[in-house]
């Protein structure tokens, strides 16, 4: 912070290579917003086709090098789309939307065999806990009988949420990530989920039984996440209906959209719910991507995309760069110290999640990180919670500043005092 | 007993009684910094810390009582230390709301209850804990540092009113025998929490009680008794939206008893009667024997038809409280018991109404204040 205020805006502007427009309109700065949306979905449907394609391989040829072909393909398909997350909050078709494509926490008893000794084998909340597709040509979940001896997209988006219960993930993201890793029975200890490629082959190389189900399974999760990213993108192009919600009126809407999508990712939900709740309760369940223990890099993102936003700039997975007047320009216009100080602060945040990346990648993933005992960890994680909290008050500052008002931010038990951000 | 339906009818009428009178009270002058603090000095400084005194002797009386039970159990010791329980309860209930200062630090209010449990992860934790029994989690210092779910007043009560973890209790046997020293270790850390508590209250009221430009946390009065006002007005969220929403579900069909607070125990909404208790305490500036009637936000209304009617409305909603069950599970057994939850929600939901509208607005710390409008 104390770094921020005496190099004063241009020299961060310059430090983060971020080119600084002189006061913009509203309409100008939320151009930038959805063009920035627009090429974060592109991106996120360009990585899911490669996935989609690896995917196919893995189950028309199943073997150690598809198999892992498939989980690079998962990894590199989080990047993007984590930096889309910033736009949930705040633009009501996107969070009608998201949740089937990110949903979590997931049940994933309702897809596959589980580990029981530690899942546990009935839930009174979730009547589909281990209902187990895969194993299952015919369901029977609350009383209702159900066909599942094609497993399609058809199937899979009946079965999502299915009983309203949230936690019944069928499709998205998370559901492929547990198709791919399966559980992490490593506890708060090293490694991820340990599912053999054998879960694919073929005759009697199958493990775990029913080989072509689970592979139908992924190919039809794979495809509808196609589909589900062809849908958004389509929304946030010239004419979409998002685009054009943002940008309609005086730009008050718009501006609040992005404030608020902003403040609530920083603070309810990566702040409190994925990040802080794990920490208190020590408990790898509550990992954000818990399968593939990759929750560093997806909570390194969601920060990004939090300053992508703000600062009117991101690089596109091939290198390119979309940048624009930014809701950084707007502020700096009206109070400059208080842009320079919300620059500081999303920084900060940006490294701090960097230093779980750092972490992660020396061995010591965020399931450890969060362990009982692991002070040194634990601290980790705090000073990401801190970070996100910290940037939350001074989000909470511009909305007075730019002239919108009406915003609630999400809230988070988990925090220590929720009404310090309203 | 049935609820009258006449309820909402003399609620509604107050209100609209009201409207007049607040016509002038929204036309008036800010209320001088100066008239927040003889508020804040009574409930920070005179009403609470008795209340935490309280806490900190029930949480070490329940400690007493298990570790007596285990040194030799039998069915009638455990009663006791039931009996001990609810009692730490019940004050809890009450101080629970005050969401502030060391309340709320180092994530204190979820050490001692972490609820609602929206993952489910009470109950996993614990079936690992039993299938594992490590000798950690009978440590009350290791505990202090393990999951929020295993360490605080739903833990303890899943281990003395759980039917199968009674019966392993009283038996002695392998999982008894954890259990007893668990549940001893949750009781110990329950009375270190409740005496960090205690002791960093003091110091965090003083800064509240003398707000003023010097303090980074609180530069005037009226900033900190907003934190009062929004303890006031979030506690009753927290029971419309969880405490009796949560069990409401959807509609009849989706309600479920166990998604309520502490109906382990049979409790859910003795807890509310206790919640209103500390809540009305904050309005009233009177919690049980301690404190001065009239001394709390209540000092900052000056219509006596406000106050008077706020106080009806307030004893109608605790009365209705009272002549439910103490569970919402017995409830809802009830034939017309959904609906009498449904009603009781709608009744928090009007007195909430009359915090946002008629408290939040004559003492001027409700109706949009935050803490960057410049005031």
């Amino acid at each position: 912070m104390k770094i921020a205020k005496i190099l004063g805006t241009a020299a961060l502007a310059s430090t983060l290579g971020v080119q600084a427009y002189a006061a913009p309109g509203a309409k100008d700065v939320l151009t930038t917003y959805a063009d920035i949306a627009h090429a974060g979905y592109e991106d996120s449907l360009i990585t899911a086709k490669k996935l989609q394609s690896a995917i196919d391989a893995l189950v028309a040829q199943p073997s150690a090098e598809t198999f892992g072909a498939a989980k690079s393909a998962w990894l590199a398909a989080r990047a993007p789309y984590q930096q889309t997350e910033v736009y949930r909050f705040g633009n009501a078709i996107v969070d009608d939307w998201e949740g089937k494509v990110n949903a979590w926490p997931l049940d994933e008893g309702l897809i596959d065999y589980v580990e029981t000794d530690l899942y546990g084998e009935e839930s009174e909340e979730n009547p589909a806990y281990t209902a187990n597709v895969v194993a299952n040509p015919t369901l029977v979940i609350s009383g209702t009988t159900i066909d599942a001896s094609t497993i399609n997209a058809t199937l899979l988006e009946d079965l999502h949420e299915i009983d309203d219960v949230e936690s019944n993930v069928a499709t998205g993201y998370h559901a492929i990530e547990f198709l791919l890793w399966g559980q992490d029975l490593n506890g708060t200890e090293a490694g991820a989920g340990a599912r053999a490629w054998t879960d694919y082959a073929a005759g009697d190389a199958c493990t775990n039984g029913n080989c072509d189900r689970r592979g139908a399974y992924l190919k039809a999760a794979g495809d509808l996440l196609v589909s589900d990213l062809e849908w958004i993108t389509v929304q946030w192009a010239e004419g979409g209906e998002a685009r054009e919600t943002v940008l309609e009126g005086d730009g008050v809407p718009g501006l609040t959209a992005i404030v608020t999508g902003m403040g609530s990712l920083s603070y309810g939900e990566l702040g409190g719910e994925r990040t802080k709740l794990g920490l208190l309760l020590h408990d790898p369940e509550e990992e954000h991507d818990c399968f593939s223990d990759n929750t560093h890099n997806s909570h390194f993102y969601d920060a990004l995309g939090i300053q992508n936003v703000y600062l009117g700039r991101y690089t596109r997975v091939d290198g390119s760069v979309v940048e624009g007047p930014s809701l950084s320009d707007l502020v700096a216009d009206k109070d400059a110290a208080l842009d320079t100080e919300l620059r500081g602060k999303l920084a900060a945040s940006v490294l701090a999640g960097k230093a779980m990346v750092t972490r992660a990648e020396g061995g010591e993933a965020f399931d450890q990180l969060i362990a009982m005992g692991n002070d040194d960890g634990n601290a980790v994680v705090q000073a990401f919670v801190d970070a996100l909290v910290d940037q939350t008050k001074s989000i909470e500052q511009i909305i007075a500043t730019v002239g919108i008002d009406g915003i609630e931010f999400e809230g988070s038990d988990s925090l220590d005092n929720p009404s310090a951000v309203n | 007993m049935p609820l009258s339906s006449s309820w909402r009818i003399t609620l509604l009428s107050t209100a609209a009684a009201l409207a007049v009178s607040f016509t002038s009270q929204n036309a008036q002058a800010d209320i001088p910094d100066e008239n927040y603090r003889p508020a804040l000095d009574h409930l920070l400084t005179k009403v609470m810390p008795p209340k935490l005194d309280d806490f900190h002797d029930a949480t070490g009386d329940l400690t007493k009582s298990i570790t007596d039970f285990c040194a030799s159990p039998d069915a009638d010791d455990l009663k006791d230390v039931q009996e001990d329980f609810h009692n730490a309860m019940d004050i809890w209930q009450e101080i629970q709301p005050w969401r502030m200062g060391p309340l709320v630090a180092k994530g204190r209010d979820q050490h001692i209850e972490y609820w609602p449990d929206k993952h489910g992860t009470a109950a996993r934790q614990f079936r690992k804990l039993l299938f594992s029994k490590p000798a950690s989690y009978t440590d009350p210092v290791q505990l202090a540092e393990a999951s929020a779910a295993l360490q605080g007043f739903p833990a303890l009560e899943e281990v003395l009113f759980d039917d199968s973890n009674i019966d392993h209790l009283t038996k002695g046997d392998e999982d008894g025998v954890f259990l007893c020293q668990y549940g001893t270790a949750i009781a110990t850390n329950l009375q270190t929490i409740t005496g960090e508590l205690r002791d960093e209250w003091p110091e965090f009221a003083e800064a509240m009680a003398t707000a003023g430009p010097d303090s980074m946390d609180y530069p005037t009065a009226k900033f900190a008794a907003t934190d009062l006002y929004r303890a006031l007005h979030e506690g009753l969220l927290i029971i419309s939206t969880q405490k009796l929403g949560r069990p409401l579900g959807e509609n009849e069909k989706d309600a479920k008893a166990s998604r309520a607070e502490s109906e382990v125990s049979k409790r859910s909404l003795r807890n509310v009667a206790h919640n209103l208790t500390g809540l009305l305490a904050i309005y009233d500036g009177k919690w049980g024997d301690v404190g001065t009637e009239g001394a709390g936000l209540a000092s900052l209304i000056d219509s006596s038809l406000l106050d008077r009617s706020f106080r009806l409305n307030w004893q109608t909603v605790t009365d209705a409280v009272l002549e439910r069950p103490e569970s919402i599970d017995t409830l809802l057994a009830q034939s017309d018991g959904y609906q009498s939850l449904v009603d009781l929600k709608s009744q928090i939901d009007f007195l909430i109404t009359l915090v946002e509208n008629d408290i939040g607005g004559t003492t001027q710390l409700g109706g949009g204040f935050n803490a960057l409008d410049g005031d």
